[in-house]
C-alpha cells in the first residue's frame, strides 16, 4: 500500500489510452485505468476519493466512468441523457457538474446519483466549467460564459424569481471559451479561441482585464501562491502571465506576460499546479506530460502517456477512504417527491462525542464545596438534593427567559387585545 | 539519598512521595466512622493529585527500598480506602468510594491490573444495595464511570470489560427508574458504557432505549438531566452497527416530535403540516416504524394547562436536542441518511409560528391556550434553532438543494425574531451559512442581514455612551430584556411619529404597550429617555450581529458594494470608536441575559472594523486612518485579547497602508475628479446647517468620518507622484479614478436611503442654497439618525473638534468628485475648465510635489478657511 501522502499525476487522452497515473515523486506509473477518452475538462477527482471521467461520444453512447485510486477498470458507468463535455465536482465531493453538448448543465448528487436539476445554459456546447463558492462559472463553444448561483439554481420557488437564471452573462469573448479558473477574491480567468484571456471580478460581474496572446489560449492553471497564471497556448508554448497591473509601468498590454515555458512539440491543452505552487504538470497535443519547476522553469520530468493527445492532466492525492458504493448517475431528474431526497453523513472521526473522563475528583470537590456551605448533615440526612449545583443556573436562565417573555408577550396579549379577554 | 528517614535532597526526592502519602494515610484521612471537615479532605485530594502520591513511577527503577517503601503507602492507602467503603456509615463510604475513584485515575498501570476485578465488585456492591444512601449509589457511578475509562486503556482486557459492562447495565436499568442526583450520574456512566463497550448493551438497546424514552418523557427530570438522557439516546444508535439503526432512531424521535406539536400547535396553523410532514417522514406506502419508547405517554393525567408546561415542551427539547448530537457526532459506520426534507419541513412549522392565531379560528382554541404557547415559544424556538444549526453543521455541502428554502426561513424567522436570546441564535445561523456556503449565500442574505445588523447597532453608534453612562440609573434599574423590547416600541413609535403622529401609534393595538406609552413618547423628546433607548439592545445581540457583519464582509465583502458597503463600514467605525471610548464602567452593568461584557463588544467591534477595512472595494478604505489608531490604541491594553488580536490587526492592514500589491486594472482614460468652483461653495454653504444648534454631534462625527474617505486616496496620489513625477501625466490619476468610479453609486445610494430621513431643514437648505445634485449628494448626511438631533448631546470631544479642518477640506472632494467624473467622461484632461486647469497644474510640474499635500489639494485650500469659521458656530451654542 502507497503511504497516504502519495502524489500522483493523472493524465488521459481523447483516443482511448486509458487514464494513466504516475507518482510524482518516483515517476514510475502507478496505475493505468482503462478504458477512458475523454476531450478536455472531463477528468475530475471527486473530493480525492475517487476518479470521474466523462468519456468523448463513440458510437451513440457518452458515459461517464467512476475508478477507484487502486483499482485498473472502471467502477461504476453512468450513461447520461446526452455527450457530457464539461465535468467538475464540488470541493467536497457532493456533487457534480456535467456541461453538456446541446448546452445544458446537469447537476448530480454523488451520493444519490439523483440528477438534482438540468437546465439549459448555452446556445452551443458547455465547454468548461468551474466553482467559486456556490458560484457556478461556465463556459461555452459560443463564446459566452455565464455565472449561476446554485442556491437559486436548485431551488424552483427561487428560480422562478429570479430575474435572470443566470447571475451575469459575459459575451466579451469572440470565440468559443478553452477553459476557467476562479481565484479566491471572487476573480474568474477565462481563455478563449480568440488569443485573448479574460479576467473577470464576480462579484460585480464585470471584466476587469483582456489580455491579448501570439496563440489560441486552450488552458488556464493558477499559481496558488501568487497573481501569476499559466495559459497554455496552442503553439505549445505556456505562457506565464501576471494577473495584476504594474501600476508603474507604461508598456502596452502584452507587458502581463512574464515569460514562457517552451518544450512541448504540440498545442499544450491541460495544466495542472501543486498545491504549493512549486510544481506545474502540462498535458500536450504532442503525447506527453511534463512537470516543471515553477522556480527554475525546467522540466523535471516527462511521461509519456500515448500516441493521442492528452487532454486533462491532474495531481493528486488520492485519499483511500472506506466509501460507501457509488451510484450511477440518473438519466432524468426524478419527479418531485417520487424520491425522498436524503443528506448522507459521511462520518468524520473528529465529530466524536467525548465522554467526560475521571469525574471522581470533580464529583468528590463539588460535594465537599456544598459541604462547606451547608455542613454534613445536610447533605447526608436529607438526599443531598443540592448536589446538582447546576439547577441554580439553569434556573436563572429559565427566569430570564420568563421575563423577556412575560414583557414582550404577555403584556402585549392579556393588557392589549380586548378581543381575547372577552372570551 | 536520604533512605526512609532523615532529610530529603529536595522536593524532588523519591523519598519524599512515599513519605508524604504515609503521613496522608495515617495522619489526615479519617478512619470508618469518622468525620472530617470538607478543607482537609480537599487537601489530601489536592496532594494527592499535585505530587502524584499514587503513582509509583520513579526515576530510580534500581532503587528497590524506594520500590518498596512506595508499595508498602499506597498498599496502606488502598486498604484504607476500602476500608471506608466497607464503613456502614454512609459518609465513610461515601468518601471510601470518592477516594477509590481518585486511585483508579491515579494508580499505576500495574496496580490497576492486580486489583480492578476486586475493586468492580466492590463498586457493584455499593450499587446493588438498594438500602444504601443515595449520593452513596451516586458517587459509585462515578467511580464506576472511571474504573471502565481505566478499563478502556488495556486492549487485552476488552473481552473481560465487557462482560462488567454487561452486568453494569442490568443494574443500570433499575437505576434509571430512580430519581435525583442517582440518575443524573447513572446516565453518564450508561453513556460512558455506550461508549466504550457498545458490545455490552446490544443485548439491552430496546429495553435501554424505552428506558431512556420514559425518562425523557417523564415531567420529573429536570432539564439538565434530560439533556444528559438526550445524549444517551443519541450515542444508542453506535451500539448496532448498521446504517439503518441512526435512521429508524432519528425517524422515531422526529415522528414523536411532530405529534406532539400537532397537540401544541392546534388553531395556531394549517392543519394540514403536521399530515404533511409525516408524509415526509414516513413516505407512503412504507410501513411506520415502532413506536419510540414503549408508546407510553406520560402527563395523561395533567391538567392540560399544566400539561403543555411540564410535559410537551421540555419532551419536545429533549427529543430535539437529542437529533442535534445525533447530527453532528460521529457513528462507526460508512454514511447516514439524514431526512433532511423532513427536518427543513419541521423547522420550518416551528419557526414560523409565531403566536398569531391561524384565520380559521378553532372553537378548541381559547385565549388562554394562546397565552400558553407564546409563552412557551421561545424555548422551542431556542430548540429547534439549535437544531437548524446542527443540521448545517452536518450536511455542510449537502444541505445546498435545500439552502434556497433555508434561506427563506432565516428571512421570515428575523421578522419573528425579536427577544435577545432569539437573535443571537438567528445571527449565529446566518455566520454558519455565510461561512459554510460563501459568496453564494451571501448574495442571498446580504440584504436581511445588514438591514438587521444596522437595525440592531444603530443605536450606539453616536458617541454619547460615554456621556450617559455615568448616569445610567434608569437603566439599571430595568432587565434589559424589558428595556429591550421597549427600546423596539419606541423605534416603531419613533417612525410612527415621523409618518403620522402620535395618534397612529395610539390605536395600534400591536405597537402600544401599556399605558405609560404616551409618557414614553413624550418622554423621548428628553435626553435621558433618548439615552435609554439608545443603550437598549443588549450587547449579546450585537455582538452576534457584529460577528455576523464580520463574516459577511469576510465572504461578501465586494458584492453588490454600491447598496450597503458606505453604510456599513460608516456604522462600523462608528461602533468600533464608540465602544473603544467607553469606560470600563459601562461594562459592569450586568443583566439577567447578557454574559457579555464591553470588552468582548470591543473586540468584536474592531474584528467586524478590520474586516470592513480588507474586504473594502475602494484601493483605499475610507475610515483606514481612524482604523489604525484605533488598533494602535488597543495595542496597548497588554494582556488583553484585544491588543493581541490589534497587533494582528496592524500587521494585516500593513499591506494596505502600504501597498504592495499590483491593482488588477490599469487605468482608464484619465478623469477629472476634482471640484468645480461652484461646488466648494455649496460645500461652504452646507455648513451653515449646525449652527442651528441642532445635529451637532452626529454631524462632526460623519463629516470627519467621511471626509477621510479622501484624506487616503490623496496619499496614494502623492505617493504616486512623488515616486514617478517624471512619468507620463495620467499616471497620478489611476487610483482617484477607481476611486471616483466607485464612489458614484455610493453617494447616490446614500443620497436615496437618507433622503425619507432629511428633515425638513435640510431639505430647505439644499432648495435655497444650491438647485445642483450636488448638494443633495452631500447633504443629507447630516441628516442621519435624527434622534440626536438635541441640544443636550452637543459635547463634542476635542478630538472631533481638532479634525473639524480636515473634514472640511476634503468635504468638497466628497462632494465633488462625481461631479468631476460626470464633467470629464469625455476622458480628455483638456477642455475642463477652470477646475481642470487647478488640478493640472500640479502635474504639469512635477517639482510641485516636493511639497506635498498643498498642490494636491488646490480646491480645499481655497475653501479652507471660510467654512472654518462658520463650523466654529456650532461649538459656541
Amino acid at each position: 500500500m502507497a503511504p497516504p501522502s502519495q502524489q500522483l499525476v493523472f493524465a488521459a487522452s481523447s483516443t482511448d489510452a486509458g487514464v494513466a497515473a504516475w507518482d510524482l515523486r518516483t515517476g514510475a506509473e502507478a496505475i493505468r485505468h482503462r478504458p477512458c477518452a475523454s476531450r478536455p475538462r472531463a477528468l475530475v477527482a471527486v473530493a480525492d476519493r475517487f476518479l470521474a471521467a466523462a468519456q468523448a461520444p463513440a458510437g451513440n453512447s457518452a458515459p461517464i466512468y467512476y475508478y477507484h485510486w487502486d483499482k485498473p477498470q472502471v467502477a461504476v458507468k453512468s450513461f447520461p441523457t446526452e455527450p457530457i463535455r464539461a465535468l467538475i465536482a464540488d470541493p467536497e465531493g457532493s456533487y457534480l457538474i456535467g456541461g453538456g453538448v446541446s448546452g445544458d448543465i446537469f447537476f448530480w448528487e454523488v451520493a444519490t446519483g439523483e440528477l438534482l436539476v438540468r437546465w439549459h445554459a448555452h446556445y452551443r456546447d458547455v465547454r468548461c466549467l468551474a466553482l467559486y463558492d456556490l458560484l457556478l462559472v461556465s463556459g461555452s463553444e459560443d463564446g459566452s460564459i455565464k455565472v449561476w448561483d446554485l442556491i437559486t439554481m436548485l431551488d424552483e420557488l427561487a428560480r422562478s424569481e429570479a430575474k435572470t437564471p443566470y447571475l451575469y452573462s459575459f459575451n466579451q469573448h469572440a470565440l468559443p471559451v478553452t477553459d476557467i479558473a476562479c481565484f479566491h477574491g471572487a476573480i474568474a480567468v477565462s481563455s478563449s479561441e480568440d488569443r485573448t484571456c479574460k479576467i473577470w471580478n464576480l462579484s460585480e460581474g464585470r471584466m476587469i482585464r483582456s489580455i491579448s496572446f501570439p496563440a489560441i489560449i486552450d488552458s488556464i492553471e493558477l499559481d496558488p501562491r501568487s497573481h501569476i497564471f499559466y495559459a497554455g497556448g496552442r503553439d505549445g508554448k505556456i505562457y506565464v502571465t501576471a494577473m495584476g497591473v504594474d501600476v508603474t509601468s507604461q508598456g502596452s498590454g502584452d507587458s502581463s506576460i512574464l515569460g514562457a515555458l517552451d518544450d512541448h512539440s504540440k498545442g499544450v491543452t491541460s495544466l495542472a499546479s501543486s498545491t504549493d505552487g512549486l510544481l506545474l504538470v502540462s498535458g500536450s497535443e504532442d503525447g506527453s506530460v511534463r512537470v516543471w519547476d515553477t522556480r527554475t522553469q525546467q522540466v523535471t520530468r516527462k511521461f509519456k502517456h500515448s500516441q493521442g493527445p492528452v487532454t486533462n492532466v491532474l495531481i493528486v492525492t488520492p485519499k483511500r477512504v472506506n466509501l460507501p458504493p457509488l451510484q450511477p448517475l440518473r438519466k432524468v431528474c426524478a419527479a418531485n417527491g417520487e424520491v425522498e431526497p436524503q443528506a448522507v453523513i459521511l462520518p468524520d472521526p473528529e465529530n466524536d462525542v467525548h465522554i467526560a473522563e475521571y469525574r471522581s475528583s470533580n464529583l468528590l470537590e463539588r460535594c465537599l464545596d456544598s459541604l462547606q456551605q451547608h455542613g454534613n448533615s445536610s447533605l447526608f440526612d436529607s438526599g443531598a438534593s443540592t448536589l446538582n449545583g447546576m439547577p441554580n443556573q439553569l434556573g436563572t436562565e429559565w427566569r430570564s427567559k420568563y421575563l423577556e417573555l412575560q414583557d414582550l408577550f404577555v403584556h402585549q396579549v392579556l393588557g392589549q387585545t380586548p378581543s381575547s379577554m372577552d372570551t | 539519598m536520604a533512605g526512609a528517614g532523615g532529610f530529603l535532597a529536595d522536593m524532588n526526592d523519591g523519598w519524599f512521595k512515599p513519605r508524604l502519602l504515609r503521613a496522608v494515610v495515617s495522619e489526615r484521612l479519617p478512619k470508618a466512622g469518622s468525620t472530617v471537615p470538607p478543607a482537609e479532605l480537599f487537601s489530601i485530594l489536592e496532594a494527592v493529585r499535585t505530587h502524584g502520591l499514587l503513582t509509583e513511577s520513579h526515576l530510580d527503577a534500581l532503587d528497590h527500598k524506594l520500590a518498596e517503601a512506595w508499595r508498602a503507602a499506597v498498599d496502606s492507602w488502598v486498604d484504607r480506602v476500602v476500608e471506608l467503603m466497607a464503613s456502614d456509615s454512609p459518609y465513610s463510604c461515601w468518601l471510601g468510594t470518592c477516594f477509590l475513584g481518585v486511585t483508579f485515575q491515579e494508580c499505576s498501570n500495574m496496580r490497576f491490573l492486580q486489583s480492578y476485578s476486586d475493586w468492580f465488585e466492590k463498586i457493584l456492591r455499593n450499587l446493588q444495595e438498594q438500602s444504601s444512601l443515595e449520593l452513596v449509589t451516586a458517587v459509585s457511578c462515578t467511580s464506576m464511570s472511571d474504573l471502565f475509562v481505566r478499563l478502556a486503556n488495556f486492549l487485552n482486557l476488552k473481552k473481560e470489560a465487557s462482560s462488567f459492562a454487561g452486568r453494569v447495565v442490568e443494574l443500570l436499568l433499575l437505576l434509571l427508574n430512580e430519581n435525583g442526583p442517582v440518575v443524573d450520574e447513572a446516565v453518564d456512566l450508561l453513556t460512558t458504557v455506550i461508549k466504550l463497550y457498545p458490545s455490552s448493551v446490544n443485548r439491552h438497546y430496546n429495553r435501554v432505549e424505552s428506558a431512556i424514552a420514559a425518562k425523557i418523557m417523564s415531567t420529573e427530570v429536570n432539564v439538565k438531566s434530560s439533556k444528559k438522557f438526550a445524549r444517551a439516546l443519541a450515542l444508542l444508535p453506535s451500539v448496532r452497527v448498521s446504517e439503518g439503526t441512526w435512521s429508524l432512531m432519528i425517524q422515531k424521535i422526529l415522528i414523536v416530535v411532530n405529534n406532539l406539536l400537532n397537540d401544541a400547535f392546534l388553531g395556531l396553523e394549517e392543519e394540514t403540516k403536521g399530515r404533511e410532514i409525516m408524509m415526509l417522514l414516513v413516505p407512503p406506502g412504507n410501513d411506520p416504524p415502532p413506536v419510540f419508547g414503549d408508546g407510553t405517554r406520560s402527563g395523561g393525567n395533567l391538567h392540560v394547562t399544566k400539561k403543555f408546561r411540564v410535559y410537551t415542551v421540555p419532551t419536545i427539547s429533549a427529543l430535539v436536542h437529542c437529533c442535534c448530537v445525533m447530527l453532528t457526532s460521529y457513528y462507526p459506520v460508512q454514511k447516514v441518511n439524514v431526512p433532511i426534507r423532513a427536518l427543513v419541513a419541521l423547522l420550518r412549522r416551528v419557526l414560523l409560528v409565531d403566536g398569531s392565531l391561524h384565520k380559521k379560528l378553532f372553537p378548541s382554541t381559547t385565549s388562554l391556550q394562546q397565552e400558553l404557547i407564546c409563552f412557551e415559544l421561545p424555548s422551542l424556538h431556542s430548540s429547534f434553532l439549535d437544531l437548524l444549526t446542527a443540521t448545517i453543521k452536518a450536511t455542510r455541502s449537502q444541505l445546498l438543494p435545500h439552502a434556497a428554502n433555508i434561506v427563506r426561513l432565516v428571512m421570515d424567522y428575523f421578522k419573528i425574531a425579536k427577544l435577545p436570546t432569539m437573535r443571537t441564535k438567528v445571527y449565529r445561523i446566518v455566520q454558519l451559512l455565510l461561512t459554510s456556503m460563501g459568496v453564494g449565500m451571501s448574495l442571498h442574505l446580504l440584504d436581511v442581514m445588514v438591514s438587521n445588523a444596522v437595525g440592531d447597532l444603530d443605536d450606539s453608534c453616536v458617541n454619547d455612551m460615554t456621556l450617559f453612562s455615568t448616569n445610567p440609573s434608569k437603566v439599571t434599574n430595568e432587565s434589559a430584556s424589558k428595556s429591550y423590547s421597549k427600546k423596539r416600541k419606541q423605534e416603531s413609535q419613533i417612525q410612527n411619529s415621523h409618518a403620522s403622529g402620535l395618534e397612529k401609534a395610539a390605536i395600534s393595538p400591536k405597537k402600544r404597550k401599556n399605558s405609560s406609552m404616551p409618557n414614553t413618547l413624550k418622554g423621548m423628546m428628553t435626553l435621558e429617555t433618548a439615552s435609554n433607548v439608545r443603550m437598549l439592545t443588549p450587547l449579546s445581540v450585537k455582538i452576534a450581529a457584529l460577528e455576523a457583519l464580520e463574516i459577511l464582509l469576510n465572504v461578501g465583502g465586494s458584492l453588490r458594494t454600491d447598496r450597503w458597503r458606505a453604510k456599513v463600514d460608516l456604522l462600523l467605525i462608528n461602533i468600533a470608536r464608540s465602544a473603544c471610548d467607553v469606560g470600563v464602567g459601562y461594562g459592569q452593568r450586568t443583566s439577567t441575559v447578557q454574559d457579555k461584557n464591553i470588552s468582548d463588544f470591543r473586540l468584536v467591534s474592531l474584528k467586524a472594523l478590520l474586516a470592513s477595512f480588507l474586504s473594502s472595494p475602494h484601493a483605499r478604505p475610507p475610515y483606514l486612518a481612524q482604523g489604525i489608531e484605533l488598533f494602535r490604541k488597543g495595542k496597548l491594553e497588554i494582556g488583553t485579547g484585544l491588543a493581541e488580536f490589534c497587533s494582528r490587526a496592524l500587521l494585516a492592514l500593513d499591506v494596505l497602508a502600504h501597498p504592495r500589491a499590483l491593482s488588477l486594472e490599469r487605468a482608464g482614460p484619465v478623469l477629472d475628479c476634482r471640484a468645480p468652483e461652484n461646488a466648494v461653495f455649496g460645500a461652504g454653504a452646507c455648513k451653515v446647517l449646525p449652527s442651528r444648534g441642532q445635529c451637532q454631534v452626529m454631524e462632526d462625527e460623519d463629516d470627519w468620518l467621511v471626509s477621510t474617505k479622501d484624506v487616503e486616496p490623496t496619499a496614494v496620489r502623492m505617493f504616486h507622484n512623488e515616486k514617478q513625477s517624471t512619468l507620463v501625466k495620467e499616471d497620478p490619476q489611476i487610483d482617484s479614478f477607481g476611486e471616483a468610479v466607485q464612489d458614484v453609486p455610493a453617494y447616490n445610494k446614500s443620497d436615496a436611503s437618507m433622503v425619507d430621513l432629511a428633515t425638513e431643514e435640510t431639505y430647505k437648505l439644499n432648495k435655497v442654497d444650491n438647485p445642483s445634485i450636488l448638494h443633495d449628494v452631500s447633504t443629507p448626511i447630516y441628516s442621519k439618525l435624527p434622534e440626536t438631533r438635541k441640544p443636550g448631546v452637543a459635547p463634542v470631544s476635542e478630538e472631533n473638534r481638532t479634525h473639524q479642518v480636515d473634514h472640511l477640506q476634503n468635504r468638497s472632494f466628497t462632494v465633488t468628485e462625481p461631479s468631476g467624473k460626470l464633467g470629464s467622461s469625455g476622458g480628455a484632461p483638456s477642455g475642463q475648465g477652470v477646475a481642470s486647469s487647478i488640478h493640472k497644474a500640479p502635474e504639469s510640474s512635477p517639482s510641485c510635489f516636493t511639497q506635498p499635500s498643498k498642490p494636491i489639494l488646490p480646491d480645499a485650500e481655497s475653501e479652507d478657511s471660510m467654512p472654518d469659521i462658520v463650523d466654529t458656530d456650532p461649538d459656541s451654542d
